[in-house]
């Protein structure tokens, strides 16, 4: 019994490990893969004003909607995002540009740390990552782009079905997940939809309800 | 024992969520009392639906009502928005506590309450879910509130000083710090017609407001129970 258990312990870790960041294979010669074109279109190239609804949801089966407002522009990185209720109370509005301000949170949005989580999921929903792919290739069938930075190893990749899916490692460690999916004309995504691994987890499903460019 | 049911919803202490555990923290926060006293404020305005230049022509008032249905637009006003949020809904109430308040658009979502049975629903995505019982429990204090106001007793309330003003206006304000940083003020319309109210302002800040207008209102009207049982 003991041996198992000591077994269990070694396996454990190593087979976590061994689900982590897979390794990407070459692209075919023939490929029309253009990894600034497919990797990147659905992140937001320019200002805008994005209102969405928020659903969140938690493992157990909790969850609410709620309406989110993000203004953000990329060129300089700066994001300002309003979470309000449906019924129009605002529980959190905070900027980030560099540096986290809060101007207004309610409950656990008063603090500094919950907020910067959700200013850190939005951005990774709505920016590009920092830089160009470090590596392209095919991660199981999917022409992939491999983006390395502090944070993290982030892949973006894009599906026959028109979808685009990230996953953002940490260490190797799969932290999140999103799926893009419902591109619009304007290249915006009309549905995001986010997993946060670990514990504890939760889910985020956006749906667009309106878009503004800013000028 | 009115004035104890009322410093209970309004007095307790939100269950707030630590750094990093933004599960239970948002759950916690919707369990809690902010959202049932926020959603209080929306349905005290329904109990509002009522008429007079003074407390006692309010409370005569509501006591002659049995049932209200009505249409109503919400707007929202923040400096983050280039034009307000427009929210639209029904809302459909029988005494003595049946209650159906439903936004159609932007994001559907619907309360139900027949009798002891108290439900609401929301959309996630292409789908109807049923929120989670914890915050439906919440909502059970909202109703033992409801059903005080809808007795003319909305001047009574602890956590609020109401003033009656000119022109069929009711101002509340906040008695304490807590509500205040979250609330500024309401303000009430009533409308020339006994037994209706034309708006309700909700105060966050200098730059945040919600406006409710009612309109296509019907009073007294027989409305089929299974509209407050079904979605």
């Amino acid at each position: 019994m003991r041996r198992a258990r000591a077994l269990a312990c070694i396996l454990v870790p190593v087979l976590v490990a061994c689900s982590g960041v897979p390794l990407l294979r070459p692209l075919p010669d023939d490929d029309r893969f253009t990894p600034a074109k497919q990797c990147g279109a659905h992140f937001l190239a320019k200002g805008w004003r994005l209102i969405h609804s928020v659903s969140g949801s938690f493992p157990g089966g909790g969850g609410t909607t709620m309406i989110g407002v993000t203004e953000a522009l990329p060129s300089v990185g700066r994001l300002r995002c309003v979470l309000m209720s449906v019924e129009g109370l605002v529980l959190c509005d905070a900027t980030f540009d560099g540096k986290l301000v809060i101007k207004r949170g309610i409950g656990p949005f008063s603090s500094p740390d919950m907020v910067m989580g959700m200013v850190r999921d939005i951005r990774l929903m709505l920016f590009a990552p920092a830089g160009t792919p470090g590596e392209v290739g095919l991660a199981g069938d999917a022409p992939t782009c491999r983006y390395r930075s502090d944070e993290g190893v982030t892949d973006v990749s894009s599906r026959p079905d028109g979808t685009v899916h990230l996953v953002l490692y940490e260490g190797e460690r799969k932290a999140r997940t999103v799926r893009f999916s419902r591109m619009r004309g304007d290249g915006l995504p009309g549905r995001i939809e986010l997993h946060a691994h670990g514990a504890p987890g939760y889910s985020l499903l956006l749906d667009l309800i309106e878009a503004e460019s800013l000028k | 024992m009115k004035c104890m049911q009322k410093k209970n919803m309004f007095h307790r202490a939100p269950a707030g969520g630590q750094g990093g555990m933004r599960r239970k923290g948002i759950m916690n926060y919707y369990r809690s009392f902010k959202l049932a006293k926020f959603s209080a404020i929306f349905l005290i305005s329904l109990a509002c639906i009522a008429w007079g230049d003074s407390w006692d022509a309010i409370k005569k008032g509501a006591g002659n009502i049995s049932s209200v249905e009505a249409s109503f637009t919400q707007t929202k006003q923040m400096e983050i928005l280039a034009k307000p949020l427009v929210s639209k809904g029904k809302l459909y109430y029988q005494a003595p506590g049946s209650l159906r308040w439903e936004y159609s658009t932007p994001v559907w979502s619907v309360l139900l309450m027949h009798g002891s049975s108290i439900s609401r629903y929301v959309k996630r995505g292409d789908t109807v879910v049923q929120d989670s019982a914890a915050r439906i429990q919440s909502m059970r204090v909202v109703i033992q509130e409801i059903a005080l106001w809808m007795k003319g007793d909305f001047d009574a309330n602890p956590a609020f000083r109401a003033e009656l003003k000119a022109g069929r206006t009711i101002l509340l304000t906040p008695k304490e710090k807590g509500m205040s940083e979250i609330i500024t003020k309401i303000e009430l319309k009533l409308s020339d017609r006994p037994g209706m109210i034309r708006s309700v302002t909700i105060y966050e800040s200098e730059k945040s407001r919600t406006v409710l207008s009612f309109n296509d209102v019907k009073l007294n009207t027989k409305i089929p129970e299974t509209l407050f049982r079904k979605m």
